[in-house]
C-alpha cells in the first residue's frame, strides 16, 4: 500500500480535520489574535497530524508489503499466512485471522485430497500387482497346452495385460509424486525391450520392425520409456494399412542441434500405416481423443498417446507427431542433453 | 538332470511352471506349504530356486537372506512387484537374478539357463533334446543323427528346439516368430521361411529328411 493510497483511504477524516482547523483559525483571527500565533498553532497541529499519519502508515505498510512479497514468491499461495507474521494493529489482525482461517480450511482440503489420491494410487498399484498373478498363470497354461484355441486366449490375455499396464502408468503418470528414476540408458536396449513386450501384437498384425542407429545414451526411466515406446509401436500395428503384405515400422535415432550449443537426441518411430488426417494431428496427444482413425480403423480409447506425452513431460522429454494421411505416421521423442 | 525348486504360493502358476520346466528338461519340485520356507529350501537342496517375493506370512527378501546365509544355491526372484527398489533389494540380499511377472516363458527359461551356466559351468543347463533319433545339443548349437553332426545357426537352433519340445503338435508361425523376437531377433515372415528351409537343408546333410513338416496355413510340426 503506497502512501498516496493510504491518504486517499483517509480522505473523509482528513477533510473534516482540515475544515475544523480552518474554522478554528478563522475564529482566532476574528477574535483578533496575532497572525503569527494563529500560524504557529496551525503549524503544530498539521505537523503532529502528519507525523502520526506517517508512523501509522509505516506500521501497516510493513505488513502489507511482506504479505504481497510472500504471495508473489509462493506457488501455493494458500500457504502465505504460515509465513507472514500476524500484524500488531487491530484491523490487520482481524484481516489476518480471517485469511488464516480460510487458508487453513483450504490446506486441510488439499491435504485430504492428496491423501485420498495417494491411497487410490496405492490401491491401483496393489491391484495391478495382484492381477498379474492370474495373468501369468493364464499365459503359462496357454503355453503349456498349445492349440489354436489357446493361442487365441493367449492373444486376449495379451490385450488384458496391455490395458492393465495402461492403468498402472495412468496412475503413475498423473500422480503428484515423482517416483521414477531417470538414469542413463542405451536407446537400443529400451527399444528392444519394448519390441519384445509388444511382439505378439506386431507379429499378429504383420508389422516388421526396422532398426537403425540406436547406439545413443539418453537419460530416462527405462521402464517408463519402454512403456512409452510400446504405446507408439502398438499404434503402428493398430493403424496399419489394411490388405495383404507387411507393414513396417522404422525405429531410429539421431542427434539434432536445438539452439546455441544445445543438443538433443531424437528417437523417431515411423510407420507406413494409414496416417492421421491433418485436422487431427494436433490433438492426438489429448486425453480421450480418438479422432477419425479411432472411429474408422480400430477401437481406440484415446489413452495411449495421452500417456506418452504425460510420462514424457514428467521425465523432461518432449513428444510430437507428424503424419501424411494415407502414407504413415512418425512419432518422435526428444531427449535434451543435460547441462554439462 | 538339474533339480529346480519352485517357491510360489499361487497354485495355478506353481503347477504350470512345473509343467513348463519339466517339459524343458528340468526336474521341477515345488513347495506346497509355506512355514519356515528357508528351512524347507535348504533341506530340499535343489540346484536352483525360483522364488516369489509375495509369500503368505513371510517376506521373500527375508527368505532370500536366510537361505544365502547358509547356502550358495542360485536363486532367481520372480515377482509382480516390478520396481527398481525391489530389484535392488533382492539382488543385495543375495539373489542371482530378477524376473518380473508376467514373464514370457522363453525369457524365464533363458534366465534359468544363464544362471545355471554361471553357477555350474557350461553345459549345466538342460542341454540336450532328443526326438525321433535326432539329438539337439543346445549348448553347442549342434544337431546330430545316426553318428553325423552338423552346426546350426542361432535362429535354426531356436526354431528346431521349439519344434522338438512341442513334438507332436503343430507350432504356429506366429509362435515361432515370438520365440525369436524374445531373443532380440526381430525376423519377419519371409525370414522365418528362409530360416526353416536352411534348417531343412542342414538336417538333410546329416541324412534327416522330412523331419520338419509344413502344415499349410497352420505352422510347422515335428512328429
Amino acid at each position: 500500500m503506497g502512501f498516496g493510497a493510504y491518504l486517499a483511504d483517509r480522505l473523509a477524516p482528513l477533510a473534516v480535520g482540515a475544515a475544523a482547523l480552518a474554522f478554528c483559525a478563522l475564529v482566532m483571527v476574528v477574535y483578533g489574535l496575532d497572525a503569527a500565533a494563529v500560524g504557529f498553532v496551525c503549524a503544530v497541529l498539521v505537523i503532529a497530524a502528519a507525523v502520526a499519519l506517517v508512523l501509522d502508515w509505516l506500521h501497516r505498510h510493513a505488513f502489507y508489503r511482506s504479505l504481497a512479497e510472500t504471495l508473489d514468491a509462493l506457488d501455493d499461495t494458500y500457504l502465505a499466512t504460515e509465513l507472514v507474521e500476524r500484524p500488531g494493529f487491530a484491523e490487520g489482525a482481524l484481516f489476518f485471522d480471517a485469511l488464516d482461517r480460510e487458508s487453513k480450511a483450504m490446506r486441510d482440503r488439499v491435504a485430504a485430497a492428496r491423501r485420498r489420491q495417494r491411497e487410490y494410487r496405492e490401491y491401483v498399484e496393489t491391484w495391478v500387482h495382484e492381477v498379474k498373478t492370474p495373468i501369468a498363470a493364464a499365459r503359462l497354461i496357454a503355453k503349456n497346452n498349445p492349440s489354436a484355441a489357446m493361442d487365441a486366449v493367449d492373444a486376449e490375455v495379451d490385450a488384458i495385460e496391455g490395458y492393465v499396464e495402461q492403468a498402472l502408468y495412468y496412475s503413475r503418470g498423473t500422480s503428484l509424486d515423482r517416483d521414477f528414476q531417470v538414469r542413463e540408458v542405451v536407446l537400443a536396449d529400451v527399444v528392444h525391450d519394448a519390441l519384445r513386450r509388444k511382439a505378439r501384437t506386431l507379429i499378429g498384425a504383420r508389422v516388421v520392425p526396422e532398426l537403425g542407429g540406436l547406439d545413443f545414451t539418453v537419460r530416462a526411466d527405462p521402464k517408463w520409456l519402454s512403456f512409452v515406446i510400446g504405446q507408439v509401436l502398438v499404434n503402428s500395428a493398430k493403424y496399419r494399412r489394411p490388405g495383404e503384405g507387411e507393414g513396417h515400422v522404422r525405429v531410429f535415432a539421431e542427434r539434432r542441434e536445438t539452439g546455441l550449443d544445445a543438443w538433443e537426441t531424437v528417437l523417431s518411430i515411423e510407420d507406413d500405416g494409414v496416417g492421421i488426417p491433418a485436422s487431427d494431428v494436433g490433438r492426438v496427444f489429448d486425453k480421450g481423443f480418438t479422432g477419425e482413425n479411432g472411429r474408422r480403423f480400430a477401437r481406440s480409447t484415446g489413452m495411449g498417446l495421452y500417456l506418452v506425452r504425460q510420462l514424457c513431460e514428467k521425465m523432461g522429454l518432449t513428444a510430437w507427431a507428424s503424419s501424411d494421411e494415407g502414407a504413415g505416421t512418425t512419432v518422435c521423442l526428444g531427449f535434451p542433453d543435460m547441462d554439462r | 538332470m538339474r533339480r529346480l525348486l519352485v517357491v510360489e504360493d499361487d497354485k495355478g502358476i506353481r503347477d504350470e511352471l512345473c509343467v513348463l520346466l519339466g517339459r524343458n528338461g528340468y526336474e521341477a519340485v515345488a513347495l506346497t506349504t509355506f512355514d519356515d520356507v528357508a528351512e524347507q529350501i535348504l533341506s530340499a537342496a535343489p540346484d536352483l530356486v525360483l522364488l516369489d517375493l509375495n509369500l503368505p506370512g513371510v517376506d521373500g527378501t527375508y527368505v532370500c537372506r536366510e537361505v544365502r546365509r547358509r547356502s550358495s544355491v542360485p536363486i532367481i526372484v520372480v515377482t509382480s512387484r516390478d520396481n527398481d527398489m525391489d530389484e535392488l533389494l533382492t539382488l543385495s540380499f543375495g539373489a542371482d537374478d530378477f524376473v518380473p511377472k508376467p514373464y514370457n516363458d522363453q525369457v524365464l527359461l533363458a534366465h534359468v539357463a544363464t544362471v545355471l551356466k554361471r553357477s555350474y559351468g557350461e553345459g549345466a543347463a538342460a542341454a540336450e533334446i532328443s526326438h525321433g533319433g535326432v539329438t539337439l545339443d543346445t549348448a553347442r548349437c549342434r544337431v546330430s543323427a545316426g553318428g553325423r553332426t552338423a552346426e546350426l545357426t542361432k535362429n535354426e537352433l531356436r526354431i528346431l528346439a521349439l519344434l522338438m519340445r512341442n513334438a507332436g503338435s503343430v507350432v504356429s508361425r506366429q509362435r515361432i516368430q515370438e520365440e525369436l523376437w524374445a531373443s532380440d531377433e526381430f525376423v519377419d515372415d519371409n525370414t522365418l521361411t528362409v530360416n526353416v528351409s536352411h534348417l531343412r537343408g542342414t538336417l538333410a546333410k546329416i541324412g534327416v529328411e522330412d523331419f520338419v513338416l509344413t502344415k499349410r496355413g497352420m505352422g510347422y510340426l515335428v512328429e
